[in-house]
């Protein structure tokens, strides 16, 4: 290749990948989050996916629609990430205290314990539950979209939503009973 | 249930249990903030520099397992990615849609080799200049040694993923920066171009707030673009910009007036994704 070639390749690559970070960046930390990264890691695990991406431009786009394999690296990335997080018991990830949530944002206070309140419900999901309600829920993927990605059947994908809610609903009457909603 | 009842579900999927809105709600804000944002490129841009330029075929757009396979990584390496991330655009869902490629999800069948090039993240402080320091140096693209959701004990794959944690487990090679631990601009194999981070931050301030503001108050959110049109006619976020004196336009009912704006958007930059957003919202033929 000549070097004006790899130039031109380089600065359609950059354009590219600053328009994916420009658009996504916040949508994937956002899932990333949900998904069960700590707030620790989240910078680190955004980073990856975006490496990932530059990584695999030429692979990836072609493809106009760039939030289905976003997520999809992001679902990986986040997987890599609890274990890693297990794997550190110092910092337990089932009762996230509500110092996780990003300081520098400029939510209520409300809005804030909520989002604290969503982390410790996710936590009491499993792994496949958790990945396909914040898929579907929180980031709007269609269950077509997150069923072929897990290679999983349609049905088996609205069983996952399903049952997510339902414990997520009980798990929030428990806390309301409790008295830790806001 | 069969599959015609399926895709009938599909169309008209149950609606999200009402406790649980407000949760949903809150969980659609932002949870990584502006300033994160733009470390996030500083860091992928630090990390991209450092990858040798072998590039792949070029426009291909690959389906199935080999979409994310990391056997058909195309490495980078070269280019100095411009950071320029501002928030993403609202939180709606996106306009348009694909059916994710199959497998995308799974990384059984794309499980790398352990000693697949680095991509460790870097930590930087916020704020920084991307300049690679050795801890930027790539480790292991991990996220496909995770195993299949759920169905699969802890993963046979742990190994290579503790492998990927060790500075010095993966024999993969590295950026001669990192090895020599000299300055990255050296190490390159072009000359470095000019940084664009001044100018990027500037633009992003402006933006980030014509952002922030533009549900509550789109008025200010048009006045911080056109702030910016005035200050950055041709800059790097130009793009980014319109995009938001669009929504604002359009929040403030001006709808004419943003589907000129919309209109010319898309004779700018043809094909870009704010062009298929406005196309998509019906602004623009």
């Amino acid at each position: 290749m000549q070097e004006g070639d790899a130039g031109r390749m380089d600065d359609a690559r950059s354009a590219w990948l600053r328009g994916l970070l420009s658009d996504h960046a916040a949508y994937v930390g956002r899932a990333l989050r949900y998904l069960g990264v700590p707030e620790r890691d989240l910078p680190d695990a955004c980073q990856e996916v975006f490496v990932v991406v530059a990584r695999r431009h030429t692979d990836l786009r072609g493809d106009t629609a760039p939030r289905p394999w976003l997520y999809a690296i992001a679902v990986n990335v986040a997987r890599n990430a609890r274990r890693t997080a297990r794997r550190r018991p110092e910092v337990p990830t089932a009762e996230l205290p509500e110092t996780e949530i990003a300081p520098a944002q400029l939510h209520s206070l409300e809005q804030r314990d909520r989002q604290a309140l969503a982390l410790r419900l996710l936590a009491t999901l499993s792994d496949e539950q958790r990945e396909v309600f914040v898929l579907h829920d929180v980031e709007a993927l269609t269950m077509a979209e997150i069923t072929a990605g897990l290679e999983i059947p349609l049905k088996t994908g609205y069983s996952r939503l399903r049952l997510a809610r339902e414990a997520l609903s009980r798990a929030l009457g428990r806390a309301r009973a409790r008295g830790e909603t806001p | 249930m069969s599959d015609a009842d399926e895709t009938q579900r599909e169309a008209t999927p149950e609606a999200l249990p009402e406790e649980l809105a407000p949760l949903v709600e809150a969980m659609r804000a932002d949870v990584l903030g502006p300033a994160a944002v733009v470390d996030v490129a500083r860091r992928v841009e630090a990390v991209t520099r450092t990858l040798p330029h072998a590039p792949g075929p070029t426009g291909a757009a690959l389906t199935g397992a080999k979409l994310l396979g990391l056997g058909a990584l195309a490495v980078l390496g070269g280019a100095a990615l411009i950071v320029t991330a501002i928030h993403g655009v609202g939180g709606d869902a996106p306009a348009s849609r694909a059916v994710m490629s199959s497998g995308a999800l799974r990384d059984d069948a794309n499980t790398p080799p352990a000693h697949e090039t680095p991509a460790t993240p870097a930590r930087s402080a916020p704020g920084a200049r991307a300049t690679v320091s050795p801890s930027a140096a790539p480790a292991t693209a991990s996220e496909i040694t995770a195993p299949a959701a759920n169905t699969q004990a802890e993963p046979t794959h742990e190994e290579a993923r503790e492998s990927a944690d060790s500075a010095n487990a993966a024999p993969a090679p590295r950026p001669a920066h990192a090895r020599d631990e000299a300055p990255h601009a050296a190490a390159r194999p072009h000359a470095p171009r000019p940084d664009p981070s001044a100018s990027a931050d500037a633009e992003h301030v402006l933006l980030v707030e014509a952002r922030r503001t533009l549900p509550g108050d789109p008025a200010r959110a048009l006045a911080l673009a056109d702030q910016h049109a005035a200050r950055f006619a041709a800059g790097m976020l130009a793009p980014e910009r319109e995009m938001i004196a669009v929504d604002a336009l359009e929040a403030l009912g001006r709808r004419e007036a943003a589907a000129r704006r919309a209109a010319a958007l898309v004779a700018r930059w043809p094909g870009s994704s704010y062009a298929r957003r406005v196309q998509a919202r019906g602004l623009v033929p």
